[in-house]
């Protein structure tokens, strides 16, 4: 049983550290948020009036992530798997930053999509569900380390679930760009609440003509 | 001014930050059948 899980770990880390595989995604969203509100006349130097609480602590919890998304375990452990109470205690400092920031235009969108994608993962065992099916869409069938229920994906959040054992399918990752499409993904209806609430957050305050709301 | 621009450069990356993290999609992925 031992060798039988040294192997699987020794073959999982073989295909595991997928360098190009990036959330690129998300980085289009906070870039064209940034270039439209450029494009609208705004200007880096209104940030200045923006007083973000706690930075340094979302950067903390995303290092946490990347130990468990560039590291993954063949196969998702549940809720008390070390793995996922990283996840999930990256979560939980993420809900405080938000928190904390509250009063900043988007954060309530980023919190509400913060909130959705956290609820769909601690319903599936702490990790994000994705279907074999949106994968082949997405082109993306590499990136599971095995084709099975349950299995982890490398470079993610997700666990392989088929449609009918997940719980809360709607929040889980089911939008897809297909493999046809430029920057092919699938994502959640809680990654477009976060891409909107920060869409707004740059709207709105590279905007700002002089008075810029603060955190608290 | 050197105060100033660490500032912008500290809202961005935490904003950054903050949708990366709070985020989970699959990835494209340059190795596999991504566009």
């Amino acid at each position: 049983m031992r060798l039988l899980r040294s192997v699987e770990r020794a073959a999982a880390a073989e295909r595991q550290t997928d360098p190009a595989a990036i959330t690129v995604i998300l980085l289009v969203a906070f870039c064209l948020s940034i270039a439209v509100a450029l494009l609208r006349g705004g200007s880096f130097s209104t940030l200045t009036g923006l007083s973000l609480r706690c930075g340094w602590v979302a950067l903390v919890a995303f290092c946490a992530q990347a130990l468990v998304i560039y590291n993954p375990l063949p196969r998702a452990e549940g809720l008390t798997g070390l793995h996922s109470l990283l996840l999930l205690g990256s979560y939980a400092v993420l809900i405080l930053v938000v928190v904390l920031n509250r009063k900043v235009p988007g954060m309530p969108l980023v919190g509400i999509g913060l909130g959705m994608n956290l609820l769909v993962i601690l319903l599936n065992g702490g990790f994000m569900p994705i279907s074999w099916e949106a994968l082949e869409q997405a082109g993306l069938t590499n990136l599971a380390l095995s084709p099975e229920a349950g299995s982890r994906l490398m470079a993610t959040k997700d666990v392989l679930l088929p449609r009918d054992q997940t719980r809360l399918w709607i929040l889980s990752d089911i939008l897809v760009i297909p493999a046809q499409l430029p920057l092919s993904s699938v994502f959640s209806v809680g990654d477009v609440m976060l891409a909107c609430g920060i869409f707004w957050l740059f709207q709105r305050t590279m905007r700002a003509p002089s008075v810029v709301p603060t955190a608290g | 001014m050197k105060r100033a621009y660490f500032h912008i450069v500290y809202v961005i990356l935490t904003a950054a930050t903050l949708l990366l993290a709070s985020g989970a999609p699959a990835p494209f992925s340059g190795t596999g059948g991504g566009g």
